[in-house]
């Protein structure tokens, strides 16, 4: 299943309204009769940190996530990842342009319907959206919500709990209030794989969490990817996504500023950190040894590889010594 | 959804309507919302809106912030409107049909009455627009001080209201991303099923709970204790603008008194 | 005298385990603390600690010298050991910057002349001149976070606690943070970091390892975040050059074990010339 943008812009406001706005707000800013122009920010959109004049959150984005693609999606807080990936499933609208699931415009209430569940989206802290009074029951809301009957919903439910790696047996009567942080986001988890989409869409999904429930996590999320599943997976982390996507899509104030392997996406330091991006920890120190003369030959590297090219290189600069 | 923000936001400013003492603000406010129901004619009702936009001038608020933070109450206007339209049945009958009957009378007084209440609505977010939350609910403490010795907890309601204020906007997000990730899992809120609206409130009440606890641990770390012993940053008081403030009232409540006399043609 | 010194320190929520148990350290004036442990911990329930929100059930804090238990110094603790919280949309109390941060100075009954100047100051410490009337509910998350740090050093307290003050913000916010925390720290505020992120603990000047509610490893970054194996069974990442150092000493290199980045690109580049 593929999920395609074909130059998708998106404003929270009308376009045309917010520029006439935001022209009208600088003169009266200048005339001074209006003091500092935060409050008088759209407070409908979502723009902590951006510009609170921006008329697009999203400005003509075209790109595919192919099928069991594994895409990272980058951008600093105020980029547009949010909103981008609430495309995905149909919950917001393009206000230009079309998202198009195997072909077919989400847009379209008819499809919209016909492809509920099939993109699953979880939300940053999906823990807090838990409401039934049992694990079970919470699981169970998106599979009832489909209209499958009660064995099929039983089954989907033990299914969902059992890939997050929780007991059905041990907590699923008990309150999902009553678990840990770590076990009721497996929870909130497990409630959108029990809709058995096949694009899994992840808004940061490790926030939060101490460095075990994280490693945990993302070893989950690999294994439903090994599985079959389509991961669109947004993070702050550029070692997570250098560790396990398969392209990064990178977001710059709404327009798609990058869209390539970690590798090539990665050997743009420069620019990234400009926009206010890092590059994954190793990646940033091979490239500084590089500058220092050093032969390091791979594009993208992870600590450990990094240590065996370095350690060969010292070695085989100190026998060459010795030959000569 | 997106805009509960009834009756308006704080707009900054350094108008002499956004200077004034916001305990003043408040009962002045209210004074003009009590001439406006004085006001028995059109006439009456002109020289008040003279005076509302008037206001909204020196605020240097600009008008259509204005309007847009009474259209969520619109509604109210229009029902009452519509009432007068279809139910007064004095004076001349326009249109007839069935048991419908529209008068000029019901057409006139419908008329009035809208006007009226835009009026009102105005005068209200007046108030809101050119006064910080915090500066609304430190007027309502110092109002309602002298129900303390009756037991009303005056400082603690207050701090209750501001505190509910400054997380209003916060649970308005909260709700929106709540309601988001609700219909990702296929819920439809068309047909308000009881299990579909729980799934909404639940998160939203432990939500609640969740800020509650931390914010109080965070208050005790800022030693808070009451209102004893509690300074202020802003502290209240009156200034030559509020006495001044006043006879503009005073002159407004005059010019609708005399308004009132001059004889209406219709 | 130190600034603040557990003594023996045992607490317990449940009456049944200890979340903290046999805690003994003293932090003097000035320095940059951080503390690290796992989920259930006690990492914040140490924090706690430091303000008096908590008191100890066996053993003695005492901070500038005060014992937490008595409850006439209890305000006096609090506003001079200020403390910010994990998430930022729990711990503003007003609508506005400048309320807020006068919040703190107000309830200590400062006069409304030396708040104004007080404020004004806070929100120039950490970066945020001008934003006095701007809505809390309009600024991001490492903003709020700094409101929250200037609410705290408008009351002029010697000690800042940061209870995970970064874990919900994004790399910027956190470095933000980080810097700001720094430049307190360099004109003389005893700085306490509760953290996950290696990075900003290598930074400390001190480090306070904790498992189950016990102290592990105290000691410099150099010392405590080198150690390998330690960390490894507390379940704690190693920053980014402790663990390059450690695989290429594992690959047989002679390196010294560091969490200075520049340093092992210097020692690095040294060794590459003598080859």
């Amino acid at each position: 299943m593929r999920i395609s943008f074909e130059g998708v812009s998106f404003s929270y406001a009308n376009p045309e309204h917010a520029e006439k706005r935001k022209r009208r707000l600088k003169k009266r800013k200048e005339a001074g009769i209006v003091a500092p122009p935060a409050s008088l920010a759209d407070h409908k959109a979502p723009d902590w940190g951006s510009d609170p004049d921006q008329v697009w959150a999203l400005y003509d984005i075209t790109f595919t996530v192919e099928d069991n693609e594994f895409l990272g999606i980058a951008g600093h807080t105020g980029s547009g990842k949010s909103t981008l990936i609430q495309h995905m499933n149909g919950l917001v609208h393009p206000t230009q342009g079309r998202v198009l699931l195997d072909g077919e415009d989400l847009a379209d209430k008819a499809v919209f319907k016909r492809c509920r569940g099939q993109v699953g989206l979880v939300f940053q802290y999906p823990e807090h959206q838990l409401f039934a009074a049992t694990v079970a029951e919470d699981v169970a809301f998106g599979p009832r919500n489909l209209g499958l009957d009660d064995d099929e919903v039983r089954a989907r439910v033990a299914e969902a709990l059992a890939s997050v790696h929780l007991d059905i047996d041990e907590i699923g009567e008990k309150s999902p209030f009553e678990l840990s942080g770590g076990q009721q986001r497996r929870v909130a988890f497990a409630g959108v794989l029990a809709m058995h989409p096949r694009i899994l869409v992840l808004d940061e999904p490790v926030a939060g969490l101490d460095p075990v429930a994280r490693e945990e996590f993302l070893l989950l999320i690999s294994e439903l990817h090994a599985q079959g599943i389509t991961i669109v997976l947004v993070s702050h982390s550029m070692d997570d996504l250098a560790r396990f996507a398969d392209r990064i899509l990178v977001l710059n104030a709404g327009e798609l500023f990058d869209l390539d392997t970690p590798a090539a996406v990665f050997s743009r330091d420069e620019e990234l950190r400009k926009i206010g991006l890092d590059v994954p920890a190793a990646q940033k120190f091979a490239n500084e040894l590089r500058e220092a003369g050093f032969h390091l030959p791979a594009e993208l590297y992870t600590t450990e590889s990094l240590a065996h090219d370095i350690a060969l290189q010292l070695a085989s600069a100190s026998e060459s010594e010795v030959r000569a | 959804m997106n805009d509960l923000a009834v009756l308006g936001r704080y707009i900054p400013g350094t108008s002499a309507i956004h200077r004034m003492d916001p305990r003043a603000k408040l009962l002045g406010s209210l004074a003009v919302m009590v001439i406006i129901f004085m006001a028995q004619s059109f006439w009456s009702l002109a020289v008040c809106a003279v005076f509302v936009l008037g206001f909204f001038a020196i605020s240097g608020i600009p008008f259509k912030s204005a309007f847009r933070s009474i259209v969520p109450l619109l509604f109210v206007v229009v029902i009452t409107a519509l009432l007068n339209i279809f139910f007064v049945h004095e004076g001349t009958v326009v249109f007839q049909w069935a048991f419908i009957t529209i008068t000029t009378t019901g057409l006139i007084k419908a008329v009035f009455l809208a006007i009226r209440l835009v009026l009102l609505l105005l005068a209200m977010s007046l108030l809101t627009l050119t006064t910080a939350t915090l500066d609304i609910t430190d007027a309502f403490e110092y109002l309602l001080k002298p129900l303390t010795k009756l037991g009303v907890p005056a400082h603690e309601l207050s701090m209750m209201m501001g505190i509910a204020l400054r997380f209003l906007p916060q649970f308005i997000i909260e709700l929106q991303t709540i309601y988001r990730a609700q219909v990702s899992r296929g819920a439809q809120f068309k047909d308000g099923k009881l299990s579909m609206v729980r799934s909404l409130t639940i998160p939203l009440f432990t939500s609640a709970f969740r800020h509650a606890e931390t914010l109080s641990l965070a208050m005790d770390a800022r030693c808070y204790h009451g209102a004893e012993g509690r300074s202020r940053l802003k502290p209240l008081s009156y200034s030559a603008l509020d006495r001044n403030a006043v006879f503009v009232l005073i002159f407004m409540l005059l010019c609708v008194m005399s308004a009132n006399f001059i004889p209406q043609t219709f | 005298m130190p600034l603040i010194e557990f003594h023996d320190v045992y607490y317990t929520y449940d009456g049944e385990s200890f979340a903290l148990s046999n805690i003994n350290f003293s932090i003097e004036q000035g320095e940059f603390v951080c503390v690290l442990g796992g989920n259930g911990s006690g990492k914040s329930t140490l924090a706690k600690h430091i303000n008096a929100l908590l008191l100890p059930d066996q053993g003695s804090v005492k901070v500038l010298g005060k014992d937490t238990q008595d409850q006439n110094e209890t305000y006096y603790i609090r506003s001079h050991a200020g403390m910010v919280f994990q998430n930022p949309d729990d711990q503003l109390v007003a609508s506005l910057v400048e309320n807020d941060v006068a919040f703190g100075p107000e309830n200590l009954s400062v006069p409304t002349d030396e708040l104004r100047i007080r404020v004004a100051d806070a929100l120039a410490n950490v970066g945020l001149q001008g934003f006095d009337g701007r809505e809390t509910a309009s600024l991001s998350g490492g903003q709020k976070q700094r409101v929250a740090i200037a609410g705290v050093l408008a009351m002029k307290p010697e000690i800042l606690i940061l209870d995970e003050a970064t874990a919900m913000l994004d790399p910027r916010g956190r470095k933000g943070l980080m810097r700001v925390c720094r430049e307190l720290n360099a004109d003389g505020m005893t700085i306490i970091m509760i953290t996950h992120y290696m990075d900003e603990a290598a930074q400390a000047d001190r480090i306070i390892v904790l498992d189950g509610g016990e102290v592990a490893c105290i000691g410099s970054p150099q010392d405590v975040l080198t150690q390998h194996e330690l960390l490894e069974r507390l379940h704690l990442d190693l920053p980014f050059a402790a663990e390059l150092s450690y695989a290429l000493a594992h690959a047989g290199i002679d390196i010294t074990a560091t969490v200075n980045t520049d340093e092992l690109k210097e020692e690095l580049c040294a060794l590459a010339l003598k080859a």
